[in-house]
């Protein structure tokens, strides 16, 4: 009896010292994230404008007029759109951690050349791309007419190119992030796996599809969700490099919720669109999660 | 136990999707704001917000360093917003919602509705009643019945309403010519009085025009749409503001006319061109003939431009033989919530009014002089380009030749920008300026609407 009471004793102050060491954590949380999220739910119920001070509770005016705006369905499809540079960057970057994860002159070069567009300013690489696309003057069409004598297109000017040259830009400038991703993957596959298939009389063709691309399936994972939710909130280069766009074609979601909360000063539909797009990425986010199990490899057979 | 974790980790999911969202939008709080009134060391301070380029910080610091000369004990905190005149209003509402809204700053004329209509500027008409200065100096009517608005009515520009706001200057948008290319090319100068139709201005640009690709030299650029417009007999709204008219077909017929300068007549550079290297960086080195340009380009043109150039009439349409321009003015509001009303009044009046100030401004080639005698006297001789002043000041002074844009009288303004970013399809070809309007008027209809 007497033991067991100790114990509890024990237990308890134990636990008392273990709630005070993670309440910090907790606290920042409520604080920083609940309480907001909260204030955020409710005024996107509000017509609060910012300029005007009004925050009147309007239940789901702002969603109704969200989702019947068409320039609303735009900036998501854009973003959307934008997307499709996830698994052309996840290739590109593929590629460059593989043939870094080797024995070679230089390793260390090329990595950080290929990492140096990831920690770059956002408004320095907005200056340089806009000259390597200027559509007269740029070296990317001047490239172009020499190589293949056509006239290159219009890429920031042109309503239908200005997305595709969005990507290209966001290609360049993740790659050297996910790369770094894929090379610590990479680095983590055990020996032995190889050495399985050496002993079968396998190749590096074998070692490549057999062991090296299935391994790699939680890092894949990782960098779709990241990159998704990243993608979903593109806002930084968009606005620098393009604004909206000719004919909005460059309006993303979150530039569309920027539009809303500081050129109409109304910030409960900007509040409202955040929620849209959170309820967005936690739907897409969640699928990924669901059908994950049947194409991510967990270690465990 | 199970059930509990699951609803723990969506909760998470759900946290997680919201507070990586949630830092896109709210994010540049400013924290530089200055007090708003107060005390330093027994000095009064006030703070003052303006945007601008650099050459307009330094004119107005010295305006200000002129101000806290006469003002013992008071002490005028600057804060010069750099960037374009959209990150400063993005600044100036975080101020607001930061409640640092600085005792004195613009707004621009575009701007004044909402922030009049919101209440958060202060009725400057008991302070003007009581001022010397403003007795006894005369500045443009028109200048300060922009800033009036009739709170019962809501309406802006009403000459009988309060006064909210003292013109910093007022900006008249006139054409540009080249002289030195004028000359060089034999062509005869533009009469200083007489406008040309557009005829002759697509005359006149196609034998300005010549050359390729990187030397091209264009007749004109980037012009006005509003100019073409108003100078066709039609406009963006109606005569109450409350019905978007771009559907008409003298709208459209000016809007192809101004699209076709490009397209057609290729006097003008087209999208493309316009975003290889712009029209501004294009007329600077002198490569067009004639372009628009407002009071604060002079000290620009003077300092970077190396050609001879003047300001000519606006091109009449053949039809109406009317020739109208755009006027636009920012407007000097003290805060409701400043502690230092009176001397926030005295500051905006000061740069708004006191001879000295604006002398320095005009000389610095900032802005036409607010003081109609001083417009009208020494600006005009002021011996340095533009030669021909007058059409400044008749941009000014004459309804038939210069009137704000449609935005400045509606409170919500993005019928406008929607149109302005999806008139590209006309620029670039894509459909007919009759077209694009027929199906673009709907839309801003609704958001013009949606603003009431």
């Amino acid at each position: 009896m007497e033991k067991k009471g100790k114990g509890n004793r024990l237990k308890r102050s134990e636990r008392r010292a273990g709630m005070l060491f993670i309440a910090p954590i907790y606290l920042q949380f409520i604080v920083f994230f609940l309480f907001f999220m909260a204030y955020s739910l409710y005024m996107s119920l509000t017509d609060w404008n910012i300029l005007e001070g009004t925050q009147n509770f309007i239940g789901f005016e702002n969603f109704k007029q969200i989702l019947t705006d068409p320039l609303f369905w735009k900036s998501l499809w854009n973003t959307l759109y934008l997307m499709l540079g996830i698994p052309i960057g996840m290739l590109f970057a593929m590629m460059a951690a593989l043939a870094l994860n080797r024995r070679m002159v230089g390793k260390t070069v090329y990595r950080v050349i290929l990492y140096l567009p990831a920690v770059s300013s956002t408004v320095a690489i907005a200056l340089l791309w806009r000259w390597i696309y200027n559509a007269e003057y740029g070296v990317l069409n001047m490239l172009i007419e020499q190589f293949f004598g056509v006239k290159g297109p219009n890429w920031l000017g042109d309503p239908d190119v200005v997305k595709i040259s969005l990507i290209i830009l966001g290609v360049w400038r993740g790659m050297g992030n996910t790369m770094l991703l894929f090379l610590a993957g990479l680095q983590n596959i055990p020996k032995e796996y190889y050495e399985v298939v050496d002993v079968s009389g396998g190749n590096a063709w074998h070692k490549l599809t057999y062991v090296t691309l299935p391994m790699m399936s939680p890092t894949y994972f990782y960098v779709i969700i990241t990159g998704v939710i990243g993608g979903l909130q593109a806002f930084g280069d968009q606005f620098i490099i393009t604004g909206l766009g000719p004919e909005h074609s460059a309006m993303t979601v979150v530039y569309y919720l920027w539009e809303k909360g500081f050129a109409e000063y109304n910030m409960g539909a900007a509040c409202a669109v955040a929620w849209v797009l959170s309820i967005f990425i936690f739907v897409i986010t969640l699928i990924q999660f669901k059908t994950s199990k049947s194409w991510v490899y967990d270690g465990n057979g | 136990m199970k059930t509990a974790k699951k609803i723990v980790s969506v909760l998470l999911a759900l946290i997680l999707a919201v507070s990586m969202t949630a830092c896109g939008g709210g994010g540049s709080t400013g924290n530089e704001g200055g007090s708003s009134g107060g005390n330093e060391g027994g000095n009064k301070v006030i703070t003052f917000a303006g945007w601008g380029s650099l050459a307009e910080k330094k004119i107005f610091t010295a305006m200000i360093d002129k101000f806290e000369e006469t003002h013992p004990g008071v002490k005028v905190n600057y804060q010069h917003i750099p960037g374009t005149q959209e990150d400063y209003l993005v600044k100036l509402i975080s101020l607001l919602a930061a409640n640092k809204m600085p005792d004195v700053f613009y707004i621009h004329s575009d701007e004044f509705y909402s922030w009049v209509d919101a209440d958060r500027l202060e009725n400057l008409t008991p302070y003007m009643e009581q001022s010397e200065l403003a007795a006894s100096t005369k500045i443009w009517d028109k200048s300060l019945n922009i800033f009036r608005y009739d709170a019962a009515s809501k309406q802006v520009g009403v000459e009988s309403g309060d006064l909210y706001g003292l013109p910093k200057d007022l900006g008249p948008w006139a054409m540009v010519y080249n002289k030195t290319l004028f000359e060089a090319k034999g062509v005869a100068l533009p009469d200083p009085k007489e406008p040309m139709t557009w005829t002759e201005f697509v005359d006149v640009c196609k034998q300005l025009t010549d050359g390729e690709g990187i030397n091209k030299v264009f007749g004109t650029a980037n012009y006005t749409l509003e100019a073409a417009v108003w100078s066709n007999g039609a406009d963006y709204l109606s005569e109450d503001k409350t019905q978007v008219t771009v559907d008409t077909p003298e709208f459209a017929e000016a809007m192809q006319w101004v699209a076709d300068l490009a397209l057609v007549e290729g006097v003008s550079p087209t999208p493309e061109e316009d975003s290889a290297s712009g029209w501004f960086q294009r007329w600077v080195n002198g490569k067009v003939g004639m372009a628009w340009m407002g009071p604060w380009d002079q000290a620009t043109f003077w300092d970077s431009v190396s050609f001879e150039w003047d300001i000519m009439p606006t091109p009449v349409s053949d039809k109406t033989g009317k020739g109208v321009s755009w006027l636009a003015s920012a407007a000097l509001c003290v805060s409701k919530t400043s502690e230092e009303k009176q001397l926030a009044y005295e500051l905006a009046e000061f740069l708004s009014m006191d001879a000295e100030a604006q002398t320095y401004n005009y000389e610095a080639g900032q802005a036409v002089p607010n003081i109609i005698d001083m417009a009208k006297n020494d600006y005009l001789s002021m011996n340095k380009a533009p030669a021909n002043k007058q059409v400044f000041l008749d941009i000014i002074e004459n309804p038939e030749k210069g009137q704000f844009k449609s935005v400045y009288f509606t409170k919500n303004t993005t019928w406008y920008s929607y149109f302005n970013a999806e008139s590209s399809k006309v620029w670039s070809g894509e459909m007919t300026a009759a077209e694009f309007l027929k199906q673009i008027q709907p839309a801003m209809q609704e958001r013009l609407d949606s603003g009431k």
